[in-house]
């Protein structure tokens, strides 16, 4: 193993924690979050890639 | 703070509360907890034994690295299923969603070191990093999941961008694997290496393909049963790699098949007791588990006793095959020391015997030659064990040139008459006519062979007779070979079938023989096979048992 491996999943693990923290706190602790109470109101990523990938299902369904 | 209009959505969905984290009723199909679990029990404790067996080992690390991502992400999932609570969903599905690459990276770090045997550099490292560090750094936004859909109590989170962005990172990591194990099977030479690098790209690949195309489809049709089949290339991966462990002990490990097969068994029958639903049938599943641990502790440990007494056989031979090496070689230096002094013994008998040293009395005379003799005969035995020495050492040079096979055959019987008729015993021949003209040793045949089989003829007989036949096949036999047939019946003490199994061995007496002739080495039938089959012929003995002679019969191949 070289000696930069440890330091560089040490740092991996140590951001990887990091973000689940906030993740956390930001969405257990202060519940921030939207929540959709009807269908309309629920929205869809309309970007360039959702729209080829949908096209592609839609063939595929 | 949720809003109170919220709160009445939520109570009114009436969700079922959890418990453990993963059960409740919202899980509404029992194949969703045996999909989960069955894989994640595998997979946990598949990563345990190997960090416990060898925790320094890196390709072990990061094995174990593969299997605790995948059990928290088995784990975040089901609680997924399980829970009824919105911030929870939001939270386990974020955290699902970037555990999922990082497994795909730990995959690809696997196969790298699995395939080269030592780590990767930094910059590769950095560079397979850098497709993850997006999702890493907009997990905890809008980009990750939009939003939690409460509109039909499905518990669903909306997925934003970055989850679409996670599958081709996924689709990436997957065909890198590819391209990279096909490049090394492609160059490697050696087949132990390219079977390997097959077994484990395949296992690694099914199971991500899988995993990723589960998962594309139940993004996209918002229909999350499929998946589930997804979770079960975990089990094939695991079943590649053991396979592997078993065959070329990777890892530092060292597993019997059996162990693999009675664990594999064990974990399908318990994982069962999640998807059975009655009592009854949960009655049946224990009792088989029960049964399965038992019998299957017993058969791993005659197994292991088995495989015990077979390493512990394996390295005695090798032990006396070194053994036997080094009394080849002693065995050959005594003979080289003892045969030195004996020829100067008998030239020194030689040559007093002869009047060298002058005029000798009668009686001292009668001394040395009684004495020549004698050394004679132990420069004899001496040169038998040297040669079967030489013969088993593969030392022996053989001359071959196209000698008369029956004027040797003449010349030892007219030779050998002499001590014969001091035995009161007949030599008879019966000599066919044809062609004897072989290519061979003819002094080692004529020794060794002949002389050899028709003195152990006269030694071993103590009345009666001698008979030698020669005979030849005719130009048209089967082969188009000639072989010449030469045997030496006797009358005498006859062979034991227990020492007919023995005879052509080196150093092979009979049972009784030793008391007819006490100077015999043992050595003489073992050289005559070896020179009789070293110029393509065979030799065989047939006696009707003890006391009713013996007949050797030897055949070569003539010219």
């Amino acid at each position: 193993m070289h000696s930069s491996s440890k330091t560089f999943f040490s740092w991996l693990a140590l951001i990887i924690l990091l973000v689940l923290f906030i993740n956390y706190y930001d969405t257990t602790v202060l519940n921030q979050f939207a929540i959709f109470t009807s269908e309309e109101d629920v929205p869809e990523y309309t970007g360039f890639v959702n729209s080829v990938l949908d096209l592609i299902y839609s063939y595929a369904k | 703070m949720q809003s109170e209009m919220v709160q009445q959505f939520i109570a009114a969905c009436e969700w079922d509360s959890v418990r453990f984290f993963v059960f409740s009723s919202n899980v509404f199909d029992p194949f969703i907890y045996y999909s989960h679990i069955t894989p994640l029990i595998l997979s946990i404790l598949v990563g345990a034994f190997v960090i416990w067996k060898n925790p320094h080992e890196l390709i072990n690390r990061i094995l174990f690295s593969i299997t605790a991502l995948f059990s928290a992400w088995v784990f975040f999932d089901l609680i997924v299923w399980a829970t009824d609570r919105p911030d929870f969903t939001i939270f386990f599905w974020s955290t699902v969603n970037l555990i999922e690459p990082l497994i795909y990276l730990a995959c690809v770090y696997f196969i790298q070191v699995f395939i080269t045997k030592k780590d990767t550099s930094f910059k590769n490292k950095l560079f397979l990093t850098i497709p993850i560090l997006p999702i890493l750094f907009l997990t905890p936004t809008d980009f990750s999941l939009i939003g939690y859909d409460l509109s039909n109590c499905d518990r669903d989170a909306i997925e934003g961008p970055l989850a679409l962005y996670g599958y081709f990172v996924e689709v990436f990591y997957t065909l890198y694997i590819a391209v990279f194990s096909i490049e090394a099977f492609t160059k490697s030479q050696d087949k132990s290496d390219r079977h390997q690098i097959l077994l484990a790209t395949t296992g690694i690949l099914l199971f991500l393909l899988t995993f990723v195309w589960g998962n594309i489809v139940g993004s996209f049709s918002d229909d999350w049963r499929l998946p589930q089949w997804g979770l079960f290339g975990m089990p094939v991966f695991i079943a590649f790699l053991s396979y592997l462990v078993v065959r070329y002990e990777l890892m530092s490990i060292k597993v019997l098949g059996a162990q693999v097969l009675v664990f594999a068994l064990v974990a399908l029958i318990a994982s069962e007791l999640l998807f059975v639903r009655s009592t009854g049938n949960r009655i049946l599943v224990t009792i088989t588990l029960t049964l399965a641990v038992f019998f299957g502790f017993f058969l791993v440990r005659s197994v292991q006793k088995e495989v015990r007494q077979r390493q512990l056989i394996q390295k005695q031979e090798e032990e006396l095959e070194v053994m036997n090496a080094q009394q080849v070689n002693l065995l050959h230096f005594i003979s080289h020391e003892i045969k030195g002094y004996l020829t100067k013994s008998e030239a020194a008998f030689a040559a007093i015997s002869e009047g060298d040293y002058g005029v000798i009395s009668e009686q001292l005379k009668s001394m040395s030659t009684t004495a020549l003799a004698d050394v004679r005969k132990g420069v004899a035995t001496v040169m038998d064990i040297l040669d079967a020495s030489n013969l088993k050492k593969g030392t022996v040079t053989f001359k071959k040139t196209a000698f008369d096979f029956r004027a040797a055959v003449q010349k030892i019987v007219e030779e050998q008459r002499v001590p014969a008729r001091e035995k009161n015993l007949t030599i008879e021949t019966q000599i066919a006519e044809g062609k004897y003209q072989m290519t061979g040793d003819e002094e080692k045949i004529r020794e060794h062979v002949i002389r050899n089989l028709i003195d152990n003829a006269i030694r071993y007989t103590p009345k009666g007779s001698i008979r030698v036949e020669l005979s030849c096949d005719g130009p048209s036999t089967e082969l188009g070979v000639n072989k010449i047939h030469f045997s030496v019946k006797d009358s005498g003490v006859g062979i034991t079938p227990e020492d007919m199994s023995h005879l052509f061995t080196e150093g092979g007496h009979g049972k009784d023989s030793i008391k007819i002739n006490v100077h015999s080495t043992g050595y003489g039938l073992f050289i005559a096979k070896q020179i009789v089959e070293a110029f393509g012929g065979t030799i065989k003995a047939e006696s009707e048992g003890a006391g009713k002679g013996s007949r050797f019969i030897v055949e070569l191949p003539a010219l």
